[in-house]
């Protein structure tokens, strides 16, 4: 997983929860490098996962409800870091569907080690879109946070409706997406 | 843990993270090194190939100029035979013609001659000249002076003709053979595809009756040579494909706007199966057996009406024949006409 993901989780725990939770979750989640992230690194997603269990317990917080925060706030990151990719684009919707077919092409050119969800799209009606994800690492309720922090950052507002699919192990989920305002 | 503290782990954290990035920077640099060293010997044999790929290009052109012209050759080949017995044929009877006038001539200076004698005797005094008088009345019996004074007319008109013959057969021949350099004159094409009849006369006339339904059309701004010899390719294509005996209809007219012209060959042989109609303009495409045909006849046929601006299609059925249409435009620029081989 691209280290601008960890650097972003490192980023949220400091600025919501303050420097001492952070070395907190740092030190007990017995991190290989102690949590030196650098953003064009490439680390293991299961270290992100035990951070944010870790978190969870040391907030009270529900891991789903942290890790979908965690999306909201990454969208805004990665939209800094990368301004190209969303330039002409104009609303969540338009951004969602370029997602598989432009901007995750991109990505795996400019990192060939990533491996970013795929998604299959079909647009039921103008305020309604469903994206079904699929990726072995199960992170659905990242994705739902990007979503929400996409709707966001293009002043939008979304619902988003969520079921699993398949052996509803998190690896593939259906997400109903309705725009409720312009 | 004191703010302190946490602010000295934070930068340790930060500092090994930046050590972290820098080693990355640092592989990144050296993977990229290396792949602008693979790039740049990539891109030099890339440069050697293009460099190969040229030649080969410019050697292939030479050799597709070779076949061409072959090919062209193969055409006047197959029609030297014929010419050969064309020319043959009245040098053959001018010659004995003129052999019949050379026995002929000397009959008559030998009549000539006795009547000189005749008169010269007639003036001396004292002499009749009843005698040799009598003398060239026999001679003129002996050697038939009235069926050869018909006939020097009749061997005469026929030399005539058959001189007018050659004379027309070396002009077909002189317009085939100039056929290069894009020289645009305007053109009856009925006078060009009688000439081209004409002079494939010997390879057509065995194998089928041509019927010529041409119509009244205008003068066509084009390189009759080289029309000519298209003409002339489909003409004997068309002769080829029929196996025994056959009809080759030749028809011509203008299209409803009068801006083209259009000509027909049209044959009554076996016509072309449908999955190979769509081949037969490719270069090197040929149906005949190794060594009979270069298969560059008809896309050398298609470059020529190309490069007139006009358009060349086919249509045939399996049985009955083929059609070949050919629609060229009256007006025709210096620039529109490409060059062709």
């Amino acid at each position: 997983m691209k280290g601008i993901i960890f650097t972003a989780f490192l980023d949220l725990v400091e600025e919501k929860f303050g420097m001492e939770i952070l070395e907190d979750v740092i030190s007990s989640a017995n991190l290989p490098n102690e949590g030196a992230y650098t953003a064009v690194g490439t680390y293991d997603h299961d270290e992100l996962i035990t951070m944010v269990v870790i978190l969870s317990e040391k907030s009270a917080i529900a891991v789903e409800d942290l890790a979908k925060a965690f999306g909201q706030y990454l969208f805004g990151v990665l939209s800094e870091a990368y301004p190209l990719w969303l330039a002409g684009i104009d609303s969540a919707f338009s951004l969602l569907e370029k997602l598989d077919d432009v901007i995750h092409v991109e990505v795996k050119k400019l990192y060939p080690d990533a491996k970013p969800p795929d998604f299959e799209y079909r647009r039921i009606s103008d305020s309604q879109l469903e994206m079904i994800y699929h990726s072995p690492r199960g992170m659905g309720d990242v994705a739902e946070g990007l979503i929400l922090g996409c709707a966001d950052y293009f002043s939008q507002t979304i619902d988003v409706h969520r079921e699993e699919l398949g052996e509803k192990n998190g690896q593939t989920e259906r997400f109903l997406v309705t725009l409720l305002t312009d | 843990m004191s703010e302190l503290e946490l602010l000295q782990k934070r930068i340790e954290r930060e500092r090994k993270a930046r050590r972290a990035a820098e080693q990355l920077l640092e592989d990144k640099s050296l993977a990229l090194y290396l792949s602008n060293k693979g790039l740049k010997s990539y891109s030099d044999e890339v440069v050697e190939q293009k460099e190969q790929l040229q030649k080969k290009v410019e050697e292939l052109q030479q050799t597709r100029s070779q076949l061409v012209q072959s090919e062209k050759m193969a055409a006047v080949g197959q029609l030297a035979a014929g010419i050969a017995h064309e020319i043959n044929n009245p040098v053959g009877f001018i010659s004995s013609n003129l052999g019949s006038l050379n026995e002929y001539l000397e009959a008559i200076q030998q009549i000539l001659s006795k009547q000189a004698e005749c008169i010269e005797l007639m003036s001396k005094a004292g002499s009749s000249g009843e005698e040799v008088t009598r003398e060239l009345e026999q001679l003129k019996k002996q050697v038939d002076l009235a069926f050869i004074l018909s006939d020097i007319d009749q061997l005469m008109a026929d030399s005539i003709e058959g001189a007018h013959r050659l004379k027309c057969i070396v002009a077909d021949l002189s317009d085939f053979s100039h056929i290069d350099g894009p020289e645009l004159v305007k053109e009856d094409i009925n006078q060009l595809l009688d000439k081209t009849i004409n002079f494939a006369w010997n390879e057509l006339k065995y194998k089928a009756d041509v019927k010529k339904e041409f119509g009244d059309i205008p003068s066509v701004l084009c390189n009759g040579g080289k029309l000519g010899q298209a003409f002339l390719n489909l003409l004997i294509n068309a002769a080829q494909a029929i196996e025994s005996t056959g009809v080759i209809t030749v028809r011509t007219g203008k299209d409803t706007d009068s801006a083209s012209v259009w000509i027909t060959i049209e044959d009554t042989g076996p016509g072309v199966p449908e999955h190979i109609v769509n081949k037969i303009f490719d270069p090197f495409f040929t149906t005949k057996d190794v060594g009979k045909g270069t298969g560059l006849g008809l896309h050398m046929v298609q470059n020529v009406i190309d490069s007139h601006g006009g358009i060349i299609a086919v249509s045939s059925e399996v049985g009955k024949g083929t059609v070949f249409r050919l629609t060229l435009p009256i007006c025709l620029t210096v620039n529109t006409l490409k060059v062709v081989d």
